[in-house]
């Protein structure tokens, strides 16, 4: 190896080094490279340091005593195998609303491909990439930590990893059911109301008027979950992730009947339509038997 | 700590339903994981929430624990009541984790009382200093690193505590540690004992 390669693979090491916990073949190898560089010596010793500082935080006594109550032991009958099928469930619903929402950027981009607006499309499709990342964001940010760490790659059986040992006792996910449901069921309902007319006109007032109903309806859906009713502090962040998705698709709604309101062939655009949310729609269905069958098969999680 | 329990014995208790069993394990692990939310979420009343929770979602997951390492398996859980607490506070972002803090966070450290004052306002500053660097680095960063230094746990533990290899336990610390470092060396070197403060006094 040469020395310059050696270096920076002693830095990789110098990090288990300074905590004592690499082999001693190693250990020994770095501690022949530490005597003869000094910048490797001084980063180790800035990380020794460092180790020593944090270590020596003082531990902060808890001002109360976390023994558990009678009633929060009892508390909502959170029994753990079936929150974790109906968490894979509202995950399937939540892939398949993605799905959805993929469907109509699609229809957007090609409805719009021959027209003349190339600006306003480009806006909506950015306007929904962002809402199916965000839908990602808050789907458990196991995505996110791993674009963030290349490294690491553990294979999970549960697709939301960090919450399969505490039995998914967190509203996000139960939350989810909100989310996911509610941004479903306006699509859906921007489906409903344009498929039947033949004139472009009528689906786009009737569209707009359904996703101005979509986030009424959201928030009795939300709240008839049981767990949320029972959990309040988490619904605040399963009512906005509601909204955003709400949002999206008060958005994307208008904008897909417009283009096919100004499309010359509009029967052409609307069997486009429908054909691409009819497969999501599809692409909903059999995600959530799929992913509501692989929970049965593992009810644990673990 | 007190004489350790007999853990084995408690645990079965526990899973029969005898929730006071079960509270000499919390009174036992309570401050180690107040600790680790604390450290994990700055808030001492967001720590406590997500302590909380933890030992609820513990005692009523306790059928799941398949042995092995109890303390291990609650630091992970500690670990996930933490992100859920985090991403709460990333939807509605009243509390910033990676800007300085002012107010109700620095005197979750407090100055050990026998130091002199210039050394309690010493030590009170490099802590606040870590705690910020601390709240910048990536979650799962953070949390190893925690497990590691405040915790003192060895790289095999975190592993199972995070659920992932012990090569992703060692680039994870090892990213952890070369971010504050820099982010601790943007703050002005005196900040960290041995090396920094030498060199201000040789110049």
């Amino acid at each position: 190896m040469s020395p310059f390669s050696w270096r920076r693979h002693a830095r990789h090491d110098l990090s288990a080094h300074a905590d004592g916990q690499l082999a001693p073949e190693r250990a020994a190898r770095i501690e022949q490279h530490l005597s003869s560089c000094e910048d490797c010596r001084a980063e180790f010793a800035d990380l020794v340091a460092l180790r020593t500082a944090l270590s020596s935080l003082p531990e902060i006594p808890a001002q109360r005593s976390f023994a558990l109550t009678p009633e929060q032991a009892r508390g909502p009958a959170r029994v753990y195998e079936p929150a974790t099928g109906r968490t894979q469930l509202v995950n399937g619903l939540r892939l398949g609303s993605a799905g959805l929402a993929m469907a109509l950027v699609a229809v957007v981009l090609l409805d719009t491909s021959g027209d003349n607006e190339p600006s306003s499309r480009d806006d909506a499709a950015l306007e929904m990439e962002s809402a199916t990342q965000e839908y990602r964001a808050s789907d458990g940010d196991q995505a996110e930590t791993d674009s963030a760490d290349t490294l690491s790659a553990p294979p999970t059986p549960s697709p939301n990893a960090t919450l399969d040992i505490t039995g998914a006792p967190t509203g996000e996910t139960t939350g989810g059911g909100g989310t996911g449901g509610s941004s479903s069921s306006g699509g859906v309902g921007g489906v409903g109301v344009a498929e039947p007319s033949p004139n472009a006109e009528v689906p786009a007032a009737d569209a707009a008027a359904g996703t101005t109903t979509a986030p009424t309806d959201a928030p009795p859906q939300a709240t008839t979950t049981p767990e949320e009713a029972l959990r309040a502090p988490e619904d605040e962040f399963a009512s906005s992730g509601a909204d955003d998705s709400d949002a999206a698709d008060t958005k994307s709604a208008p904008e897909s009947s417009e283009t096919a309101s100004e499309d010359a062939d509009g029967d052409n655009g609307l069997l486009a339509l429908e054909i691409l949310l009819a497969l999501g729609a599809a692409g909903a269905l059999i995600a959530s038997v799929v992913v509501a069958r692989a929970a049965r098969r593992d009810p644990s999680g673990n | 700590m007190e004489p350790r329990p007999d853990e084995q014995e408690l645990l079965e208790r526990a899973r029969a339903g005898d929730l006071d069993a079960f509270n000499v394990l919390v009174e036992h692990y309570q401050t180690t994981v107040f600790n680790l939310c604390l450290r994990m979420l700055r808030t001492p009343q967001s720590a406590e929430d997500a302590t909380q929770e933890t030992f609820i979602s513990a005692y009523r997951n306790l059928g799941s624990f398949r042995g092995g390492s109890f303390r291990s398996w609650l630091y992970r859980i500690a670990g996930n009541a933490s992100y859920d607490e985090l991403r709460r506070q990333k939807a509605r972002p009243t509390v910033r984790l990676d800007q300085p803090g002012e107010d109700g966070e620095a005197q979750i450290d407090p100055p050990s009382s026998e130091a002199s004052l210039d050394e309690r306002a010493q030590q009170s500053e490099v802590r606040r200093v870590l705690q910020n660097a601390l709240g910048r680095l990536p979650d799962d960063q953070r949390l190893a690193i925690i497990l590691c230094d405040v915790q003192g746990l060895d790289y095999a533990e975190i592993a199972v505590v995070m659920k992932c290899s012990l090569g992703t336990v060692k680039s994870r610390i090892n990213r952890a540690r070369g971010k504050l470092r820099i982010l601790l060396l943007a703050e002005g070197g005196e900040l960290l004992p041995d090396r920094f403060r030498q060199s201000g006094e040789d110049k």
